[in-house]
Formats: C-alpha cells, sequence, structure tokens
C-alpha cells in the first residue's frame, strides 16, 4: 500500500513539478530547497512558507506549503498515536525558534489548539512564567524545546516537573553551542527537569518536511504511517544499506505530497529494526573525510 | 626504514603488490593508478637523510602505548603518524579502516623484518582503547568529538590527545597559470576522487576567467588517472540536483568529474566548486573566516608571494606530495609525541 502511494505520488510530482522532473532520480536532496521553489503547484498559492534557522552563511530552505491543512493533520495524527488525545498542558521553549516562518513554531501551535488544555503557552525566554506556571502544576505536562534552549533552562536552576511530565526535545545542538551528545544531552535534561530518563524523549523534523518521527524515551526514532525513513549510501541513494551500518537518512513523506515526497537528508543515521537512530550532521563535503569510523552500537 | 622504502619503490616489491591488490578488493574508491601513486610518493621520501631531518634527534622522554586511529580515506594516509610514533620511541597500537586495512600494516611489517625490536601492532578498536596512553585520531568531526569522548572514558588526558577534524584544500587562480600549473591543479583536485583533507575542494577564480582551459587539463588527467569505476554514479546525483536548480555546471566524458559554479561551499568527492572573485580581497575574506579548516591554499609560486604567509600555502602539484615534517591541522605531531609524559 505505502509503496504503491509513494510511486503514484511521485509520479504526480514529476509530472507537476519543474525541479523534480529536471532532477530525474528519486531522492531530492534536501539542499534543493536552498537553491529552488521545489512545488508541484504556482507558488504564490502558498499558504505558508516554511524556513529553516539561518546557520552562518548557509542558504535558507524555502519549503512552500500548499495546504496547512494537511500538515495539521500529519502533525495531529502521528501525535494522538504517539502522545494520545489530551487535553495536556503544553509549554514550549523555542527561543531562537519564535520567526513567524518556524515550522516547528506552526507544529506546535497546530498541537496547542489540538491537544493542549488552556494554560498551555510559549515562554519563549520569560523563564519566570514557565517558573510561575510550574508552581501552579501537579498534573503531569508536556514541555517541547529545542534542545539548547533546554539544556539553558536546566544550567539555569534545577526544575521538578510533576510526576509523569514528558519532555520533548526538537534537536538543533548545532546552531547554538558545541555539540552535546544526545545520550549525554537526555540525562541532563532528565536530572535538570527531576524526571526519569526515559521521559525525555525526541522529535526528529525539519522545515522540508510535513511530518515528524519520534523517539519515545531513548534514541529509537519511529515514523508514523505515512512516513518511511531508509539508510542508504549517501552518494547512492537508491543503495540501501543494512540495520546497523551508517548512513545517510532518505524519507519518504507522503504528506509532502505538493513537494516531493522523496528527499535525501543530510544526516548520518543507522537503521534499528523498523525504527531509525539520527548520528549526527553529513553534509557532502564530509564525505571527503573519514566518517564511519564511529562505532554507532 | 629506508632500506624497506626502497624495497617497496620497486612496483614488483612481493609484499607490496600482495597488499596492493587486496586493498583494490576492498571496499573504497581507491584505482590502481592512486595507490601507485600515494606509495611512489611516500616510499621517495622515507631516506636515512630525510628521516633523520624530520626527526632531529627528537626522542620520547618516557616511552608510552599511542593508539592511532587511521581514516582510511586515502592510500597509506597514517604512514606519518606510523613513523612519528615508532621513530620517537613508543609504542604504537593502530586501527586501521575497513576501507584500506593492509598497505599500512604490510610495510610496518616489512620494517619490522629489519628492525625486529620496534614495538608496533594493529589492533582492534577495543584493545587499543584498553592500552593506549594517548591517542592521535585522524576523521570527521563527529569522529573527533567521539574520540575525545572515549579518550575521557578511558581516562586519556586532554594533553595526551591529537585528535584532527574533518579539513579540506582550496586553490586560488589569477588566469596565469602556465599549461603545467594546469595539469597540477588537476592533480590536486581529482586524484584519489577528491578524498582527504589535503584535496582541493573549491577552487578561486578571476569572475571573467573561463574554466573552459582548466577543464580540458582535468580531462586530460583523467586520461592517465582514470576515476574509480564507482565516482560517475556517485557525481550523478550532484550533476542531476545542479540541473534541478538550473546551476551552472560542466562534467567530464562519463561523468568522471564535476565542476560547479557558485558559492564557496565545499561539495562531495569528484565535485569541485568554481568559485568566481571580483577581488583578490573577497578570497582573503574567506580564507580569514575559514583558515581554521583549510588544511592548504594552492596556488602558483607567484600569485603565492601575494597571499597571507600565515596561511597554509602550497604551490599547485603539492597538495598530494606532502614532505615527511608537513604539520596536519598545524600541529607538529613529532613535537607532541616528544611531549608525552
Amino acid at each position: 500500500m505505502f509503496d504503491r502511494l509513494a510511486c503514484r505520488i511521485r509520479s504526480y510530482q514529476r509530472a507537476n513539478g519543474k525541479v523534480y522532473a529536471r532532477f530525474g532520480l528519486d531522492y531530492l536532496p534536501v539542499s534543493a530547497f536552498k537553491h529552488a521553489v521545489v512545488t508541484t503547484f504556482a507558488p504564490a498559492r502558498a499558504e505558508a512558507v516554511f524556513e529553516s534557522s539561518r546557520t552562518g552563511q548557509s542558504a535558507v530552505s524555502r519549503h512552500y506549503v500548499h495546504r496547512l491543512s494537511v500538515y495539521r493533520q500529519s502533525v495531529c495524527d502521528n501525535f494522538a498515536a504517539t502522545v494520545g488525545q489530551g487535553p495536556f498542558t503544553i509549554l514550549a521553549h523555542l527561543p531562537g525558534y519564535a520567526e513567524k516562518h518556524s515550522s516547528l513554531v506552526c507544529m506546535v501551535r497546530m498541537l496547542m489548539d489540538r491537544f493542549g488544555a488552556s494554560d498551555s503557552t510559549f515562554f519563549l525566554d520569560d523563564w519566570s512564567l514557565f517558573e510561575r506556571r510550574l508552581d501552579r502544576y501537579e498534573a503531569p505536562l508536556i514541555l517541547f524545546g529545542a534542545a539548547f534552549g533546554l539544556l539553558d533552562l536546566v544550567d539555569r536552576t534545577e526544575w521538578r516537573l510533576p510526576a509523569g511530565s514528558i519532555v520533548i526535545e526538537t534537536g538543533g545542538m548545532k546552531t547554538h553551542r558545541q555539540e552535546v551528545g544526545r545520550k549525554a544531552l537526555h540525562a541532563r535534561l532528565a536530572e535538570g527537569f527531576g524526571i526519569d530518563e526515559s521521559m525525555v524523549w525526541s522529535e526528529y523534523g525539519m522545515c522540508e518536511l510535513m511530518s515528524q518521527a519520534y523517539a519515545r524515551g531513548g534514541a529509537v526514532y519511529h515514523t508514523p504511517p505515512w512516513m518511511r525513513v531508509q539508510v542508504v549510501d549517501p552518494q547512492q541513494p537508491d543503495r540501501r544499506l543494512p540495520d546497523g551500518e551508517p548512513g545517510a537518512l532518505a524519507i519518504i513523506d507522503l504528506a509532502n505530497m505538493y513537494t516531493v515526497s522523496w528527499l535525501l537528508t543530510e544526516d548520518l543515521g543507522v537503521g534499528r529494526g523498523d525504527g531509525f537512530e539520527v548520528l549526527g550532521r553529513l553534509p557532502a563535503s564530509a564525505l571527503r573525510g573519514c566518517n564511519f569510523l564511529i562505532p554507532s552500537a | 626504514m629506508a632500506r624497506a622504502a626502497e624495497s617497496w619503490s620497486d612496483p614488483d616489491c612481493a609484499a607490496r603488490q600482495r597488499a596492493v591488490e587486496r586493498t583494490l578488493e576492498a571496499d573504497n574508491r581507491f584505482t590502481e593508478e592512486a595507490v601507485a601513486f600515494a606509495i611512489n610518493q611516500q616510499m621517495g621520501l622515507l631516506s636515512a637523510k630525510n628521516l633523520r631531518a624530520w626527526i632531529r634527534g627528537r626522542h620520547a622522554r618516557q616511552a608510552l602505548t599511542v593508539g592511532v586511529l587511521n581514516a582510511g580515506n586515502i592510500p597509506l594516509v597514517g604512514i606519518q603518524d606510523w613513523l612519528a610514533v615508532v621513530l620517537t620511541g613508543h609504542a604504537y597500537r593502530g586501527v586501521v579502516s575497513s576501507r584500506s586495512p593492509f598497505l599500512l600494516p604490510a610495510f610496518a611489517s616489512s620494517v619490522i623484518r629489519h628492525h625486529p625490536a620496534l614495538d608496533s601492532a594493529f589492533t582492534a578498536m577495543s584493545d587499543m582503547w584498553d592500552n593506549a596512553d594517548a591517542i592521535v585520531a585522524t576523521g570527521s568531526d563527529a569522529t573527533k568529538s567521539w574520540c575525545a569522548g572515549e579518550a575521557a572514558r578511558y581516562g586519556i588526558a586532554e594533553s595526551h590527545q591529537l585528535l584532527r577534524g574533518h579539513r579540506y584544500s582550496i586553490a586560488v587562480l589569477d588566469g596565469k597559470e602556465s599549461t603545467s600549473d594546469c595539469d597540477k591543479l588537476a592533480e590536486d583536485i581529482l586524484l584519489h576522487e577528491g578524498a582527504g583533507c589535503r584535496s582541493v575542494a573549491l577552487v578561486f577564480a578571476p569572475g571573467t576567467l573561463a574554466p573552459d582551459r582548466y577543464l580540458e587539463h582535468f580531462a586530460r588527467f583523467r586520461a592517465v588517472f582514470p576515476c574509480h569505476a564507482t565516482t560517475p554514479g556517485a557525481l550523478e546525483m550532484s550533476r542531476a540536483l545542479l540541473k534541478a536548480i538550473d546551476a551552472p555546471h560542466a562534467y567530464g566524458d562519463g561523468l568522471e568529474f564535476l565542476v560547479s559554479r557558485g558559492d564557496a561551499v565545499v561539495q562531495g568527492p569528484g565535485h569541485v566548486r568554481w568559485v568566481p572573485y571580483e577581488s583578490i580581497g573577497e578570497v582573503v575574506a574567506f580564507v580569514g573566516n575559514a583558515l581554521e579548516g583549510l588544511q592548504c591554499v594552492a596556488g602558483r609560486r607567484k600569485l603565492l608571494s601575494r597571499l597571507p604567509s600565515q596561511w597554509p600555502l602550497v604551490e599547485l602539484g603539492d597538495t598530494q606530495r606532502p614532505e615527511l615534517d608537513w604539520c596536519p591541522d598545524g600541529i607538529d605531531s613529532v613535537d607532541f609525541l616528544t611531549g608525552l609524559a
């Protein structure tokens, strides 16, 4: 079923998208979104444009979203299956991401609208707001945050979230300060928020994707049924790598129906059964060096 | 050492032949021609005089066990570290990459046959960590972070870690390159399929300079040093992407190399970026910001004399021919090793 749909959508996107038609191969590198308008529709008809955060000199990725309703359904159906129906008190700490073109902010706003209790809120840089809110809570809450922002929060003071709370880190270490390994990050967040490490979850997404994957504690992410992540040879993405062998993450996201569903990321990952682990970044330049020395287990 | 090198300089040397054959069968992108080039180039340096001039009597204050993680992205890449460790009197415990596990151990065996007292062994990763007092590692930035973490876990002090991350090289042109310079540039870019930190990944050229003449030399180089069988397939995706986003690019017959014109962004192996500049000041500004990640800045001799001397300047044609005493990442490995205690 998935394969049939993926192929049909690919044909549709080739027939209607100039960039994908010219590309000719299956997995389009996500960097295409930095240099061209990747759509199957007139860009002026986009309901939103998601942009990547600016890092250094590199160009910004722009994802023209034809139907926000598709994004909402993908985000919410996945969240409901992964976390539950709620209502939850959702707090979001996303400093540096508060721009109007952030897909992450849009995603969390949609989650608050659908699943959030009335006291759900972004608290951005206003930490005292978090402090005041926290005093009132006894029921479990869900705290979303970019990894670096959450670290800033626990570096400030020790917090004690209500029992059963979930912290969902959304990655993004590289844009802020020196990279911290996932394991160390989760351990620090668990300690800093006074919760069990199994309640520190991760979300994997990017502005070029309409869907996300979640790791519910631990390192292994799982996708919703309309999204597939495979680990492939970064230079020959049609060569799939066996479980345990690191490579580039290649994604088929059927919810990307109005742009390109078959995408090759610049993320290094490894297959783990029906899930995958993210090991770091894998820009094309890194292929000139030696990247596969690190044991991934 | 010099006797083993002399023996290995002969392509008919049985130990060399066996190691080369096995290397070419391994999962890498080495070609027979590039492997021969690397071996010949390295062996040509290992005279007794050169070795003495490099080491200059520097010796370990205290013999330690030095673990070395070899990258394996180009043939015989870890030989300088091996020489530095054993010649300074430390014990060497090396881990080879699965991409090139035969050349360095085979050469080391040939040397040890003449000098059985040298303490050198190639071993598994876990064994290396268990025994190392100090660590030398080369790899990607991710590898470097991982090594730092592992070294800390095994109690290896920061002063005993020589960790090299990802670097690349650039060439600067002014349009006055001779025919020979153009041939050398081709070697700087295309040998080893563009892999390794000394390979030129970005070519800065005056905006008015047409690349055609240089591309002809790239094609000529490929007639002597054919690309690896997997290179055209590996470049296909990059070529398709350039076409899709309508970016100016050119490629050799059969996609043996790929050149794209655009911003100074390093591309994958075999794909060189041609970066136009209006004034040399733009190159100076770029290098000023990127210096920490650069291994070499290559150019013709007269042009180099006009560039800041603190840059890692090398003449065109020298990037793939490092001297014995070159300092990867600007750090003298022998000084690091002799400073260990």
